[in-house]
This record gives structure tokens, sequence and C-alpha cells, in this order.
């Protein structure tokens, strides 16, 4: 991030006294006000979101509604403790419908747990990263907003290739994060001479049928 | 028929929550009070980031990357007139949002260019701000390879969206 940060403020200065030198500064303190501005309407929207969200945790219904989701999260991250899976589900939920003020204080919250104290990041945050980037919107609300106000015939019939473009998109960008941090972890292991954490957290299988054959 | 749902889950959710004597008023506002530590955590990397995408912006850069880039894209299947959205969506919603103005007005809305652009902004998000945003509270200083896979992750969208909208 730092490198990016850096490369493209000063690729973009150094663009900028080209162009118009006495454009730099105003551009950023717009920039500083938008970012105030938007943090603002973001603090009234969290608040909204993260009222009812305390809600849905205090009735607990949550475990029950989310139950479908925990299969998933198990797949994308692995195993992670009660409250790291709770915002998990909240963000994938609210990543599905659309609703920003939800996933993105959930999203947060569960970075800050999957990363811990590391100075490297951890495969569990960027799998939450890069899973939030490729979004599957189950109705693009505000595409489809804009589309109408442009006088479109038929704004809605982007709902379809919106969903799959987006199941695509993420299929790919799990398999890709998914295969990085196999070989990662593989290229890790062999260079400290140790058993990949794969092998480590496998469970004993069942043997098939030993119930009947201790029975007879 | 999409502006209904979430109303009516939230109804139903508060009237649970007051049947069951779940105290939905205070759980509110407890849950309310947090937003501001969250928004005055999130706000210096807002800035940065801000100020990082508006210079850019500004300066032509990225129209200067969009029109480097425009043949590679084209051979592999996005049209020059989307190099810029493709560009420009991991680093700026809005300005996503004004470029697919513009494509509406100069090649009308129900055009390909125009639904692709489209089927481009939903499909991916902004890297850029989502990266900075989630790891705010980390103290994290090497990404590896999350921003390279990134931005992979959103050309392939750009190549999807073209794909599906030729299709559809």
């Amino acid at each position: 991030m730092e490198f990016f940060w850096f490369l493209l403020t000063i690729a973009g200065m150094v663009a900028c006294l080209f162009v118009n030198p006495s454009l730099v500064l105003p551009t950023f303190t717009s920039a500083a006000s938008e970012a105030i501005s938007l943090t603002i309407k973001m603090w009234g929207v969290y608040a909204i979101w993260l009222g009812f969200l305390e809600i849905l945790t205090t009735t607990n219904i949550k475990n029950k509604l989310f139950k479908p989701l925990k299969k998933v999260i198990k797949f994308l991250f692995g195993r992670v403790d009660e409250e790291t899976e709770g915002y998990l589900c909240e963000n994938i939920a609210g990543n599905f419908l659309g609703v920003g003020g939800i996933s993105t204080p959930s999203g947060i919250k569960a970075c800050e747990k999957l990363q811990g104290d590391g100075a490297v990041i951890t495969a569990g945050a960027s799998m939450l990263i890069l899973l939030n980037t490729s979004s599957i919107q189950l109705i693009p609300t505000t595409v489809i907003g804009l589309r109408a106000a442009s006088g479109s015939a038929t704004p809605a019939d982007i709902i379809l290739p919106c969903l799959i473009a987006g199941v695509l998109t993420t299929a790919f960008s799990i398999t890709l994060t998914k295969l990085y941090w196999h070989f990662r972890n593989k290229r890790l292991a062999k260079k400290q001479g140790v058993q990949t954490s794969c092998a480590k957290n496998k469970k004993p299988r069942k043997k098939l049928f030993a119930k009947m054959r201790s029975k007879s | 028929m999409s502006e209904i749902i979430l109303p009516i889950l939230l109804i139903i959710l508060i009237c649970y929550a007051f049947i069951k004597k779940a105290k939905p008023f205070n759980s509110f506002a407890k849950g309310a009070g947090t937003a501001f530590d969250l928004a005055l955590t999130i706000f210096p990397f807002l800035v940065a980031i801000f100020m990082m995408i508006k210079i850019c912006e500004v300066s032509g850069l990225l129209e200067i990357i969009a029109n480097f880039i425009a043949p590679a894209l084209e051979f592999i299947g996005i049209p020059k007139e989307l190099s810029m959205i493709v560009v420009l969506r991991p680093f700026s919603a809005n300005g996503c949002f004004a470029l697919l103005n513009d494509l509406f007005l100069k090649y009308g809305v129900d055009s390909y260019i125009a639904r692709a652009a489209c089927v481009i902004v939903c499909s991916s998000d902004t890297l850029m701000y989502l990266t900075a945003l989630y790891l705010s509270k980390c103290k994290v200083k090497r990404l590896l390879w999350t921003l390279p896979i990134g931005f992979a992750v959103s050309l392939f969208s750009g190549i999807i969206s073209c794909l599906v909208c030729r299709i559809f």
C-alpha cells in the first residue's frame, strides 16, 4: 500500500506540474474536504446500521439467520472464532443486499480480528479484501437508478448480466487468492522444513463402518 | 420491489426485538454510539486515498495510463472506449459514476458500450479505498500480492462484463 500510494501520488503530482502547477494544492484541499463530507455522511449511515446490527445481536436471531453462510465462511477463511464468524456473515450479507452501511463496519471489525497484530498481511485479511473487491450485488440499485434517470427503455435489464459477471469475478478472485496462499504456505513450509498447516489441522478421518465393526 | 424488502425486514426485526423484550431502543443507541469512533478511525485513510485519486484524475495521469493500455485491452476484448472505466474502477467509485453519465450521453444508455460499462461498475469494487479502509485498524506493513491480485480481479471483471454483455 505504501508503495502504490507513493508511486501514484508522486506520479500524479509530477504530471500535474506539467499540466497546470497551480492545481496541485487546491486539489489536495478539495480532496480533504470531500473526505470530510464523506466521513460525516458515513458516520450517519454507520450509526443507523450499527444500531440495527446491535438489535440483531441482542435478539440472538443472528446465529439462526446466518447458518447457511457458516459453511461458506469455513471454506473461505478456515476455522475462525465465533465473533469473527459473526462479523464475516454480516459483511457477506451486507454486500449481497447492497447495503454498504452493514458490510463496511463489519468488514473493518472482521479484518481487525483476522489480521491480528502482524506486520505482514494474513490469508484471512487478504481474502476478505479481495472478496469485497469482487462484489456480487443482487440488485444494483445505484446503477439502475442512473440508467432510469438517463432515459433507458429497460433500466433493470442490467440485473442478470451484473449477477453473472459478479459471480464469475468472485469465483476468479477466490480461486486466485486460494492458489496464491497455497503456494506461499508451501514455499514457506519448505523453507522452514515444517509440515504445512493444512496437514496439521486435518481431522482424523472417521473409519467407515467403524461403529458396525465395533458392535460385531 | 427491492425497496420494500429491506424496510419490511427491519420492521420484522424491531417488532421481534420488542416482543422478546430485547430493548430495541437501548440496543440501537448503543450500536449507533460506536459509529463515531469508526468514522474517526477511517477518516485519515480516506484523506490519503482521496488525495491520491484526485491528483491522478486532475493531472490526467489516469487518462494517459488508460490511453496507453487501450490497445492491450482491445486485444483481450475490452473496447477502447471502456479502458478509462476499467482503469478508474479500482480507484474511485464516484469518478466511475461520472464517467458512466458521460458514456450514457455519448453512446446512448442502451448501447453495448454503456451496458458493458454498467456491468463493469457493478461487478467489481473500489480496491484502493477498500484496502485502506479495512486495514485502517491494523498495523500491517506488507501487503504481499494483495493489490496486484486485486487489479487482476478488476481486469478480469472488465473482460467478463464485456463478454456477458455481448451474449445478453
